[in-house]
């Protein structure tokens, strides 16, 4: 199963500590690269409707596409993919996988 | 069994739901809207082991919790229709996240198939899935694999929908544990839920509970509205808590939550190939989706849905034109004759008014059938999706989605079909917006005025001034959208990019064919009485008389009430430089159709043509046997001007480069029609320069003219069309706005060319 559920990291979104460990913007990983959702400064709204399209805090995901403008294009759970804006991958927070997960790559 | 119990299908976008729709219920389908919505409705009867179903294909979504209005309308039907089963289809090679609506349905409690679809794929990919387990975890329920465009497994679907809803006691809710400390929140709330006869009646009391604590807007704001406040204080009291206790939103646990039961529901159950390859449709997409060449590639395929509303539906257009227009109308007139009705009032209103209406709804026909067709392919395909991603970083500029674009390229062929193609937006007030825009864009229609008054006032540089007014029709378009974005819409979020991309699939054609005919017909159904009744209104206009000349059915057209409104109006456009009541009066007619301007014209303008013609009119009627016969040879022919201008989208296509010239396939070496105008030009330039005061100032109004009839209300079936897609008070609206924008554009024109001293 590649896609388990890892809860590692829980940060309630006014305790996070801006720029205190290895994380960075979904918006700067290279394509092909596997990365895990720590932390996603948006609105509840917004964090509801993404976690209803299957992505949520804990997830690990892989960046198909990041070009240098336009939406990314995100594998998410198993086969699905996901368009988000790059405004958003500015706001979510990831920590690169260093090895790739069982059944990722 | 009295009345048939009702079966919905709900579930993810493009996991095949309508597809399993169409195969249980075949061809007893209607569509509708929903009410108060301008979503469409599909139902369906499913006859079963001679039982009937009534069917309904939800619209799809991927949680109870709602967005936009398709979402709303499918959770509202899940939680309060109370269906007497739910078909949850899911996507078996996307199980995991597909399964989260399908929890969210299990947890309500109501009578559960889940459908598998999509089996092949996943079988392809290499996933097994143990069905009869996962039905053993979900407490029963039934589980089927099917495969929804090979109708697979629909037998043992209907079974299992029959067993759903056979009366037998329903199957237990499959509770999802929240753990704690959510459970000792939501048996809190729930209690205080329970101690209320009405809402526990409404809601089951667990789900309400576990709803509220998810923080659902819409739950929220009905309670509110109903006085529950004590209610939502304990809410948010609860919510506090748990956030104070975990560190986390209590949504974001309850949404964990639920992902960690669909991981244990499925350990064991499924199993997979290692993932993370890259698949066909993610080697398309490095092309498709690319930033350079995204753009290239969707404007061509935009073009290419343009010419096929514009050129492709052109032959059939004119079939059904000319049909309308001989045949048709002489069987009804030679029809009255027949009862002795022939020369009376009534038959000049059944024949000039109510069959020239009919006529008028059916021209539209063939354009949306053309339309449709692009649109169902390019859905079907997976590539929609992909073109919003393409066009998503210019539209945002004018503060618009990326999926708006495909509307207004559309209206350069045909207003009506870009107001349906707006369906494709998920934001409601996006397609408004976009529907309010496309309507400056410069349809088909508008052409030929431009074309006789360039001619005429032109001559050579008649060029010129078609581009500037097709331009015009843009930038007010855009300059609209960004005002309104601004105003109307500023307290509105800009919608954030969340877009599953479908993997790219080959179109199935029954299904295309089917949404393209019942769309169609729809349109037929709902623009038919407007127009019909615009028709007869201008017809009564024509026919009376006001001056004290002529008779009821037997007046000229400046004696008749038409003409006398048009003199009222006239003198609202004089500061437009074009106050005549001829002008005024064609700009009437223009609003049943654009195409009606320059016949109007003709015959407002050319009186005396149009009376020498009426000496030969009397040549012999063509007999019914002559008339079948050519009706079917111009089909005929229509069918191969259709394959014509198909083939010829590839020359077209191409002299966009410079430099490349491709002649046009012309099989039926029809040539251009050069259309006889002189004496209409000849007549316009008098009487636009006699209004205007000079010849140079007559150019002026002669642009201002067509700046006119570029900006106002294109026609009716436009009109009909709003109407049926957003409502009587928006239809007014825009109508209203288009006439105000166009009386003062054309205004600016001519009052501005004065002060630069023209003329
Ligand atoms: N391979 C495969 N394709 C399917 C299956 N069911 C539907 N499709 C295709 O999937 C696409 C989306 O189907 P549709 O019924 O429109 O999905 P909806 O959005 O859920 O209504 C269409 O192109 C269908 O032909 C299936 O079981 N297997
Ligand atoms: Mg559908």
């Amino acid at each position: 199963m590649p896609s388990t559920v890892h809860h590692h990291h829980h940060h309630h979104r006014h305790h996070y500590p801006a720029g205190a460990d290895d994380t960075l913007p979904l918006s700067m990983v290279a394509p092909g690269q596997t990365v895990e959702l720590i932390y996603i400064d948006e609105g509840r709204r917004l964090r509801k409707r993404l976690a209803d399209l299957g992505l949520n805090v804990g997830l690990t995901v892989r960046v198909v596409r990041n070009s240098f403008a336009g939406p990314l294009i995100l594998a998410v759970r198993e086969d699905s993919r996901l368009a988000i804006g790059r405004g958003m991958a500015h706001h979510i927070r990831v920590s690169p996988c260093d090895a790739a997960p069982p059944g990722e790559g | 069994m009295a009345t048939p119990q009702t079966i919905a299908l709900a579930g993810n976008p493009n996991v095949g739901k309508s597809t399993l729709f169409n195969a249980l219920t075949g061809e007893r389908q209607h569509v509708g809207n929903w009410p108060g919505k301008t979503v469409e409705k599909m139902a369906g009867t499913a006859h079963i082991g001679g039982r009937s179903f009534t069917v309904i294909d939800l619209p799809g979504t991927y949680s109870l919790n709602a967005y936009s209005s398709e979402e709303i309308i499918a959770r509202d039907f899940i939680t309060n229709e109370h269906p007497s089963a739910i078909v949850a289809v899911a996507d078996a090679a996307n199980l995991e996240r597909n399964l989260y609506l399908a929890l969210q349905v299990l947890e309500l409690g109501v009578p559960v198939v889940l459908a598998l679809n999509m089996a092949d794929t996943a079988r392809q990919r290499g996933i097994t899935i143990d069905a009869a387990a996962l039905s053993a975890r979900l407490n029963g329920t039934p589980v089927v694999e099917t495969v929804g465009s090979r109708t697979t497994g629909l037998d043992a679907l209907r079974a299992a929908i029959v067993a759903q809803t056979d009366g037998a006691p329903h199957l237990l809710p499959v509770p999802v544990d929240y753990g704690q400390p959510l459970e000792g929140e939501i048996a809190a709330l729930q209690a205080q839920i329970q101690a209320d006869p009405i809402l526990s009646y409404q809601f089951r009391p667990r789900w309400l509970a576990t709803k509220l604590l998810e923080h659902d807007e819409d739950l929220r704001a009905r309670l509110a509205g109903a006085g529950y406040h004590a209610l939502i204080e304990a809410t948010d009291a609860a919510m506090e808590r748990l956030a104070t206790q975990t560190g986390e939103d209590a949504e974001t646990l309850i949404t964990d939550r639920r992902y960690q039961v669909i991981a244990g529901l499925l350990r064991g159950i499924v199993t997979r190939p290692a993932g993370g390859r890259e698949t066909r449709s993610d080697r398309a997409d490095r092309i498709v989706t690319h930033p350079i060449w995204g753009v290239p590639i969707f404007l061509l395929l935009m073009w290419i849905v343009f010419q096929f509303t514009a050129y492709v539906s052109a032959p059939f257009l004119d079939w059904i034109d000319a049909l309308v227009g001989g045949p048709l109308t002489r069987w009804a007139q030679a029809a009255l004759d027949a009862v002795r009705l022939g020369d009376t009032w009534l038959a000049a209103l059944i024949v000039d008014g109510v069959i020239a209406g009919v006529g008028g709804v059916l021209v539209f026909v063939p354009v949306l059938f053309f339309l449709y067709v692009a649109v169902a392919v390019l859905e079907d395909s997976g590539y929609m999706a992909r073109s919003a991603f393409v066009m998503d970083r210019v539209m945002r500029s004018i503060g618009l989605h990326g999926k708006s674009f495909l509307p207004l390229i559309v209206g350069f062929g045909c207003t009506v079909p870009a107001i349906y193609a707006t369906r494709t937006l998920e934001d409601e007030d996006d397609r408004k917006l976009t529907a309010f825009i496309t309507t400056f864009m410069s349809c088909g229609a508008r052409l030929p005025v431009y074309v006789v008054f360039g001619a005429a006032f032109f001559g050579a540089r008649a060029g010129n001034l078609i581009f500037g007014l097709y331009l015009l029709g843009v930038v007010i378009a855009l300059l609209t959208g960004f005002v309104m974005k601004r105003t109307i819409y500023r307290h509105k979020a800009p919608q954030p990019f969340v877009l599953e991309l479908p993997p790219y699939r080959l179109p199935n054609v029954s299904n295309v064919l089917r949404q393209v005919r019942e769309r169609t017909a729809s349109f037929v159904r709902n623009a038919a009485t407007i127009i019909l009744a615009a028709s007869i209104v201008i017809w009564f206009l024509l026919a009376l008389p006001v001056r004290g000349e002529g008779t009821f059915n037997d007046v000229s057209t400046g004696d008749s009430l038409f003409g006398s409104v048009s003199r009222a109006l006239a003198p609202l456009f004089a500061p437009a430089g074009f106050g005549s009541w001829e002008a005024a009066g064609s700009l009437i007619t223009g609003f049943v159709a654009k195409e009606a301007v320059v016949s109007t014209m003709s015959q407002i303008y050319v009186e005396e043509t149009a009376e020498s013609a009426g000496d030969g009119a009397d040549t012999e009627t063509p007999s019914f046997g002559d008339d079948l016969r050519e009706i079917a040879r111009s089909f005929g022919e229509a069918a191969i001007l259709t394959v014509q201008e198909t083939a010829n989208i590839v020359p077209r296509t191409a002299n966009l480069l410079p430099l490349v010239n491709l002649g046009l396939g012309d099989w039926l070496n029809r040539g251009e029609d050069a259309e006889e105008l002189t004496s209409l030009q000849s007549a316009l330039t008098a009487s636009f320069a006699r209004t205007a005061g000079s010849a140079e100032r007559g150019k002026l109004a002669a642009v201002a003219f067509n700046v006119f009839v570029l900006l106002y209300v294109p026609c009716m079936a436009t009109v009909a069309a709003m109407r049926h897609e957003f409502g009587g008070r928006w239809m007014l609206y825009q109508a209203t706005y288009t006439l105000f924008v166009a009386w003062l554009a054309a205004t600016l024109v001519f009052q501005g060319g004065l002060l630069l001293g023209i003329g």
